[in-house]
């Protein structure tokens, strides 16, 4: 286009020729920025610094060694994911022993899908799995384990949801209902051995262990996503309990074909396998809010009050709701948190203290005006424990410091750390 | 095409054009880190960047600038912005250089719409179509605010003009008495 007052304007562009991009590792540090990535990456450039990873890394080097050792020597049967009985599918997406308010979609029961979204969680291309028929979204995929250039990712749909691994971890689908009550378990044979189990549980799984045939047993570890994968030198079964109650029993063996039987666990209280039995119980409360660059920082504080160490080694989950106690329009905690920068922290123990934060825009995008409504209580919910409603402070009828991020708006939830 | 390489592909085709629309809005320093989070929404949100991703980046820079703007202060709006890189230029005081600072100056008066209008079309280059979808508008809402922030504008250059040529022959008049 070009006229008199548009040359006019063109002639003083203080920029008149296009200036070089800058460099990408500005866009990278700021998409790390309040997440943790698995993946060591397979070029140069993705991922990011990864510290929260590599003090993981130390503290699963163990295992690590042992499964990259033995990864090299395997050739792998797939013997398949489970996937549950047909009869599942009739089972009550609503458990009554699974913890109130904790949720009942893929989402709620899976700690990966409630963390911001990174390239490691990318699937990789070309790799072939099934089920896409099924609706799955490969763009909500995250990445749930990582060890060595063993990786498996967890690919939710509207009612499926699959486990993706790469070459010899193999793939399997099931239905979201199936996958939220009992999780993804797949044991694998190499020709020679060793065994192998590998899976990932709903957050309140717990008591996951092999059982040998001399009745020894064996705890397993699981990660922060609640997926593990361990490697036996002998034939053993694989037992955990689900959160409402069941005791799951998959056997093993070269005629392994699926899951057995299962029966009423004695203990039926929620939480994830790595915590204890002792009780814990955690209390939130709003410490005070700050503002920054269009965000609102909004700080909440978690103790332990109970005897035992409570797991908060996942995201926060957390609804907003509103005068009525019905939730706000829902709000999708995807983005990165651009929170206070410190090391998460695993578990609280008993009286310990811990902080994690909220971050939000209130304003529309052209800034001209406050969202609302301001919620009046936050529902808090972690893997351990049933939902907490915290009542937001207020002056007289209104909120103090309100938190009202923008319908269809995003925000953001980080880990929870030691310091504020 | 996966994620990763298409994300990339797209820092490479418009991080520079991008760059260069925050460096003409909003100055060089805050460029970078507005390149940055421009590419991190669109990192975000892959899946909604059309093909055609240049347009759709503008209008999450004007926002990522919007807010940074705001963030600041209001006085460092672009006007300011504009004439302080403007006063950089090496031919200040050159006929050349008093146009461009009418020029700058009569763009500073105008609405944000309207200047963002024009200057999408004259210092980005965009075609009225691309311009539109810059600003999320329908291309004939947008032809129709181009032809009226021409016409402003316009009027504006005419006024600073007119007002400097007057003070010019003030001046040339007080000097002879």
């Amino acid at each position: 286009m070009s006229d008199g007052v548009i040359d006019l304007i063109r002639d003083a562009n203080p920029y008149p020729m296009e200036l070089p991009g800058p460099s990408i590792d500005n866009v990278l540090v700021r998409i790390e920025q309040g997440i943790e990535l698995d993946d060591p990456g397979r070029d140069s450039r993705w991922p990011l610094k990864d510290s929260a990873g590599r003090l993981r890394r130390r503290r699963q080097g163990g295992s690590r060694a042992l499964i990259a050792a033995s990864a090299a020597l395997t050739v792998v049967i797939a013997i398949g994911m489970v996937v549950l009985l047909r009869h599942e599918r009739t089972l009550p997406l609503r458990s009554t022993t699974r913890p109130a308010g904790a949720g009942f979609g893929l989402r709620d029961a899976f700690a990966a899908l409630r963390r911001p979204r990174t390239p490691a969680d990318v699937l990789p291309s070309g790799r072939q799995w099934t089920s896409r028929r099924d609706h799955v979204d490969d763009h909500a995929s995250r990445l749930v384990f990582s060890h060595g250039s063993s990786r498996m990712w967890l690919v939710p749909g509207q009612h499926t949801a699959c486990l993706v691994g790469t070459h010899g971890l193999g793939a399997g689908c099931t239905t979201g209902a199936a996958a939220v009550e009992r999780g993804f378990v797949a044991g694998i044979i190499g020709r020679k051995g060793p065994w192998r189990w590998q899976g990932l549980l709903p957050d309140d799984a717990r008591n996951l262990h092999v059982a040998f045939a001399d009745g020894s047993t064996r705890r397993v570890a699981v990660n922060q996503s609640g997926a593990f994968l361990v490697r036996l030198s002998r034939p053993a079964d694989l037992r955990y309990s689900t959160a409402s109650g069941r005791t799951v029993s998959v056997s093993g063996g070269p005629s392994f074909r699926s899951v057995q039987g299962t029966r009423r666990a004695p203990s039926m209280g929620g939480g994830p396998p790595v915590v204890t039995d002792r009780p814990c119980h955690l209390t939130v409360r709003y410490v005070s809010s700050a503002a920054g660059t269009g965000d609102v920082f909004s700080m909440f504080k978690v103790q332990n009050d109970g005897p035992g160490a409570c797991s908060v080694v996942r995201y926060p989950s957390v609804r907003l709701l509103g005068s009525d106690g019905r939730p706000l329009t829902p709000f999708e905690n995807r983005v990165d948190a651009f929170g206070f920068v410190s090391h998460p922290i695993r578990s609280l123990r008993s009286h310990a203290t811990g902080y994690f934060q909220l971050v939000f825009r209130p304003l529309n995008p052209s800034g001209s005006r406050r969202c609302g409504p301001a919620a009046h209580t936050a529902g808090i919910t972690f893997a351990s424990t049933p939902e907490i409603r915290v009542a937001l402070p207020e002056i007289g009828n209104k909120r103090r410091e309100p938190i009202n991020p923008c319908p269809r708006s995003s925000f953001s939830v980080t880990r929870v750390t030691r310091l504020p | 095409m996966d994620s990763r390489t298409r994300f990339e592909a797209i820092y490479r085709a418009h991080s520079g054009a991008v760059r260069t629309y925050a460096s003409r809005r909003a100055g060089s320093q805050m460029a970078d880190d507005a390149v940055a989070d421009v590419f991190v929404v669109a990192w975000r949100r892959l899946d909604d960047v059309p093909e055609d991703a240049l347009p759709w980046l503008f209008a999450v820079a004007r926002r990522v600038l919007a807010n940074k703007r705001r963030a600041i202060s209001r006085d460092t709006a672009l006007r300011t912005r504009i004439a302080g890189e403007q006063m950089t230029q090496p031919h200040s005081g050159s006929l050349t250089a008093e146009r461009d600072a009418a020029v700058l100056e009569a763009l500073a008066r105008l609405s944000d719409r309207d200047r963002e209008a024009l200057l999408l079309v004259a210092w980005d280059g965009l075609t009225p179509t691309r311009a539109a979808r810059a600003l999320e508008m329908a291309p004939n809402t947008f032809s129709a605010r181009l032809s009226r922030a021409r016409r402003r504008f316009q009027l504006e250059l005419d006024a600073i003009t007119h007002r400097s040529v007057r003070r010019r022959s003030s001046t040339k008049a007080e000097v002879r008495r």
